[in-house]
């Protein structure tokens, strides 16, 4: 029984990590934020429901188990809500550099997979300074440009929300 | 049997070696964004550092400030500095030299400290135990904070109090009767308000579910007050709780309760057990019980406003 019970956790416990591997690769190689994301909150919500299921057989019932399946709801509920606000600052990202990237003919990838973490729990106001990390970031002399101008009208005003406008 | 402590120590490997190169990834990469990023997935590594050396409270301490509060401090920090110019960092390669020579003296000083102890190192832990009895914890780690060394926790928790004090010294004279608004959003996300109004009343249950096990298991009042602090920001953040302002009575007199009792129980029992911070003989749980109780809300309190950050000068502008 016990052995039934091990083999049982082994299986569904590789099968769960097997997600979390495919949501790495997802995230790395995924070109662009909103399927990279799509790869990642699989991963978080599959990849953990598994392992949390396959430890269930070798935890004692009834305390830790439910605090087990507890974590993963919590889990569930967090990733998907965080999902759903990388989502929205991404979007509001593109809308509010609309104008500010149409002369550079790109508005594609503008948040990096890192940095759509820091703005969920960025104020919107810091926004405008994430845009200029990022641009800072590309491989655009530019945009590089218009970053380090962006900087220099924050350190002047302390207004982040007017720099990109 | 062996295979599986090979296994184990491999993974032991792999965790400080991920510990050390996150570090350096942190100090060196130029983006103070990406650094506090970084920082903030440093501390729950060192958090699960921590529960390999079967240190547990130190872990969770890690993982709820260490990890948590700081590296939401610092995250905000990141996202107020302008970057850095490129060209002054790099006039400035000597200090960063001294810098990594003096960092690298330190710990390499430190591993010869660790890597010389006597092989049954020095240890305070089996007096701990025989004394543990007389203050009717069952913690050691709790015995050790609320009696052993109380007065080291008592001045922490004043410390917390002096932080706040000259966090607010920053806020100009003009604004100071303003809410601080670092957190709220203009218009917050309906998920986000969603989430908020989901993990209130949960992290509030499981805070206080982390400071009554304290007394016999790992747990206590500054991880319960960590976690309390940032589901206060959660909620600020969201909309669903206003900042109060500075200038408010109940904050305050919420951040000093703690050290406050503390400080007053610790002089009676100069009187009724013979000692400052002595606990007179058959109150001792319930004393330590209360103590915590009054810090639990002024930890909590303190950083909630420290993670409430200042009032919005650019109200004041023309």
């Amino acid at each position: 029984m016990s052995d039934l019970a091990s083999l049982f956790t082994l299986v569904v416990v590789s099968l769960g990590l097997l997600f979390f591997l495919a949501g790495v690769v997802g995230l790395l190689r995924f070109p662009d934020p909103l399927s990279r994301l799509h790869a990642l909150t699989k991963a978080d919500a599959l990849g953990l429901g598994l392992v949390v299921i396959g430890l269930l057989p070798q935890v004692s019932w009834p305390f830790t188990a439910l605090k087990l399946l507890a974590l993963w709801l919590l889990m569930l509920i967090g990733g998907s809500i965080a999902g759903q606000l990388i989502v929205a600052t991404q979007f509001a990202a593109e809308a509010e550099s609309d104008g500010d990237m149409a002369e550079f003919g790109d508005g594609g990838d503008l948040l990096p997979a890192p940095d759509d973490l820091a703005t969920d729990g960025a104020a919107a106001g810091d926004l405008a300074i994430v845009n200029a990390s990022n641009a800072a970031n590309a491989d655009d002399t530019a945009t590089r440009a218009s970053a380090k101008a962006a900087a220099e009208v924050e350190l002047g005003e302390h207004q982040p929300e007017d720099a990109c406008r | 049997m062996s295979a599986i402590l090979d296994l184990a120590s491999l993974a032991d490997v792999v965790l400080a070696v991920t510990a050390l190169l996150l570090g350096l990834w942190v100090i060196l990469t130029a983006d103070a964004l990406r650094a506090a990023i970084g920082f903030l997935v440093y501390g729950l590594l060192m958090a699960i550092v921590w529960i390999r050396l079967d240190a547990p409270d130190i872990a969770l301490t890690e993982a709820a400030i260490g990890g948590g509060l700081i590296g939401l401090l610092v995250l905000g920090a990141s996202t107020r500095v302008p970057p850095a110019p490129v060209a002054r960092s790099a006039r400035r390669w000597p200090l960063h030299l001294l810098a990594a020579l003096l960092s690298a003296a330190v710990a390499l000083g430190l591993a010869t400290v660790v890597l010389s102890l006597p092989d049954p190192a020095p240890s305070l832990a089996a007096t701990v135990a025989a004394e543990l009895p007389a203050t009717a914890v069952e913690n050691p780690v709790t015995a050790v904070l609320m009696a052993f060394r109380a007065v080291d926790t008592l001045f922490e928790t004043v410390v917390l109090v002096l932080a706040l004090i000259a966090f607010w010294s920053l806020i100009p004279d003009a604004s100071w009767r303003q809410p601080l608004a670092w957190l709220p959003l203009p218009h917050p996300s309906p998920p986000l308000v969603l989430l908020a109004r989901l993990l209130l009343p949960l992290v509030i249950l499981v805070a206080l579910h982390l400071f009554w096990i304290g007394a016999s298991l790992p747990g206590g009042k500054f991880q319960a007050g960590a976690l309390l602090a940032g589901v206060w920001a959660l909620a600020m953040v969201a909309g669903v709780m206003q900042p109060p302002a500075a200038t408010q009575r109940l904050p305050r007199l919420l951040a000093v309760i703690g050290p406050l009792v503390f400080f007053a129980i610790g002089l009676a029992g100069i009187w009724l057990a013979g000692d400052f911070l002595a606990y007179p003989l058959g109150v001792e749980k319930p004393l330590i019980l209360l103590i915590e109780a009054v810090l639990l809300v002024s930890v909590a309190v303190v950083l909630g406003l420290i993670l409430a950050g200042l009032p919005d000068a650019r109200e004041d502008r023309p």
